[in-house]
């Protein structure tokens, strides 16, 4: 992530120059690497989504009526654990503010999405059982069960994400 | 003319905007080093020399193009104004969800149903759309239009829509009675079966809402029409609460304005109330010959007063014992049976002086009261 990973231009190094630019820069640029990395998430959680109509057309008759229910509300959760991957909080607080967001909260924000394609991956893998559970006939109520636990932990998860910018101990107000 | 190093950017004031082209009309000469801005629910589609270059996400985005001072006016010299050749142009794609579009059927679709064979329908509702691939929506849908709305599309989707769900209520309905308690379901299955077609546009099927599937208006009358039948029990109550209807129908026709009309009125109540009669007869016709032939079977005479009653051990008219019983047997025997049903013992044979039967049993005469010997 550092600049000695990739060569700048000339313009970019000079313009490093400026007094306070360079740290503005080198959040801004984790915040884009961030950005970016969760763009992928999203691109592997559209094709879980894509993966489960797939499920739900492959259904005809009284089965497919009797999955919509729970497919439904898989799809719908899937949707929102998507946007809340791809809304997520870039990590910035104002000029002033108390609680700073540095670069090291930055890294910490960017370790922790990455941690999330452990679940996407598990995810992925729930999809191909549920795909083969239905191809087979079999009931899978099960499989959807699985990957709705795996979906509200995944929510879970984002919902702490905010807390890695705060540090109390760091930023304790002053006398 | 080459246009000065730019700010582009683009805010659509009416929500109805998919894609925006900047600029609006004609060719694009952006500088290079102009600066894009992009917002956070939108893509821009960079067009470069007439090539998609890319999408840019949100964020402040240097372009790069070959409009380079002094050198493009050298160039553009050549041209005899019609400007830089290198043509730059940005489409805004907005990534917003398009919500509160509605769908509905502008012909019936024809469905066959299992109770009440082929019904008409009618349907229509809600659904939200967004952009998921703005590189392909672009050129797929797009082209080079200056501004897109979300109302050039609806038709198109409309279409769609209905075309899918006619397919998909053949498949998964038997009846419609049966639609109140799948209306999720069949939203559900449609909103999957019709991913595909949106997709291949780069455009998301966000929600998918059912809000009713109705047939026409002279079907929900028959229905409405079945359901008091099966409220008031059986087909005789039915026929009675069609009559009264009629006949207060009449009634009131009858009360009506003179004329032609009045008598019109009159006459079709008249006709009407005549037919209602005879359905009425018939009706309860079917019912009595089978009720009349059983209550006669039941009855029995009174061997007493001589009055049809029903089988009990003394008259409900005179009082007096009725029938007689097996003298081998006990078991109770009608009157003028010549075998005990029970044991089959020969029963009767006996004659009083006045010639009439005497019951079998019987210590009396039951015409003249004289004592059997």
């Amino acid at each position: 992530m550092g600049d000695e990973e990739r060569k700048l231009g000339f313009l970019e190094k000079a313009i490093r120059l400026i007094p306070g630019y360079k740290g503005y820069k080198n959040k801004e640029e984790r915040r884009d690497n961030d950005q970016l990395f969760r763009g992928q998430l999203v691109q592997k959680l559209d094709a879980v989504r894509i993966g489960l109509n797939e499920v739900i057309n492959g259904l005809r008759g009284p089965a497919a009526l009797a999955a919509a229910g729970d497919m439904d509300r898989l799809v719908k959760r899937l949707e929102q654990v998507t946007d809340e991957v791809r809304f997520a909080e870039r990590g910035y607080r104002g000029w002033f503010d108390m609680h700073k967001v540095r670069e090291e909260e930055l890294d910490r924000l960017y370790e922790f999405d990455s941690g999330l394609a452990e679940d996407v991956a598990l995810l992925e893998t729930a999809l191909g059982s549920l795909g083969e559970a239905a191809r087979s006939g079999e009931p899978f109520t099960a499989h959807t069960g699985g990957m709705l636990d795996i979906l509200f932990k995944f929510s879970g998860k984002m919902a702490s994400r905010s807390n890695l910018l705060i540090d109390l101990e760091r930023n304790r107000p002053m006398d | 003319m080459v246009k000065k190093l730019e700010i582009i950017e683009w805010l659509d004031d009416t929500g109805k905007e998919i894609v925006h082209r900047e600029p609006q009309s004609g060719s694009g000469e952006f500088r290079i080093g102009s600066q894009l801005v992009v917002r956070e629910s939108q893509e821009a589609v960079f067009f470069r020399d007439g090539k998609a270059m890319g999408v840019l996400g949100p964020g402040r985005h240097t372009l790069t193009t070959q409009n380079i001072p002094f050198l493009t006016e050298l160039v553009g010299m050549a041209f005899e104004g019609e400007g830089s050749p290198f043509r730059a142009e940005v489409y805004y794609v907005s990534k917003k969800t398009f919500v509160d579009m509605k769908w509905g059927t502008k012909e019936p679709i024809i469905f066959r149903d299992k109770e009440l064979a082929m019904v008409r329908l009618r349907a229509f509702g809600q659904f939200s759309i967004k952009v998921n691939e703005s590189l392909l929506f672009v050129n797929k849908l797009v082209g080079t239009e200056g501004r897109y709305t979300a109302d050039a599309i609806e038709g198109f989707l409309k279409g769609v829509i209905i075309s899918r769900l006619a397919d998909l209520l053949g498949e998964t309905l038997e009846s419609i009675f049966d639609l109140a308690r799948v209306y999720d379901e069949i939203g559900t299955l449609g909103k999957a079966r019709l991913a595909d077609d949106f997709e291949k546009y780069g455009i998301q099927l966000v929600d998918f809402y059912i809000n009713a599937i109705t047939p026409p208006e002279e079907v929900q009358k028959r229905i409405d029409e079945r359901s008091s039948m099966g409220a008031l029990g059986d087909m005789n109550a039915y026929m009675r609460y069609k009559t009264a209807t009629a006949i207060s129908d009449a009634a009131q026709n009858e009360s009506g304005g003179g004329g032609a009309a009045t008598g019109v009125g009159l006459g079709a109540g008249v006709g009407m109330g005549a037919t209602m009669a005879q359905m009425m007869t018939q009706s309860l016709n079917q019912g009595q010959p089978q009720q009349g032939a059983a209550a006669a079977a039941a009855l029995v005479v009174c061997p007493s007063c001589r009055k049809q009653v029903p089988p009990a051990k003394f008259c409900p008219e005179c009082g007096k014992a009725m029938g007689a019983s097996c003298p081998k047997c006990g078991a109770a025997i009608a009157n003028g049976a010549k075998f005990c049903p029970e044991c089959g013992q020969k029963l009767g044979g006996q004659t009083c002086s006045c010639g009439a039967e005497i019951p079998s049993g019987s210590k009396f005469c039951p015409d003249c009261g004289k004592k059997v010997e």
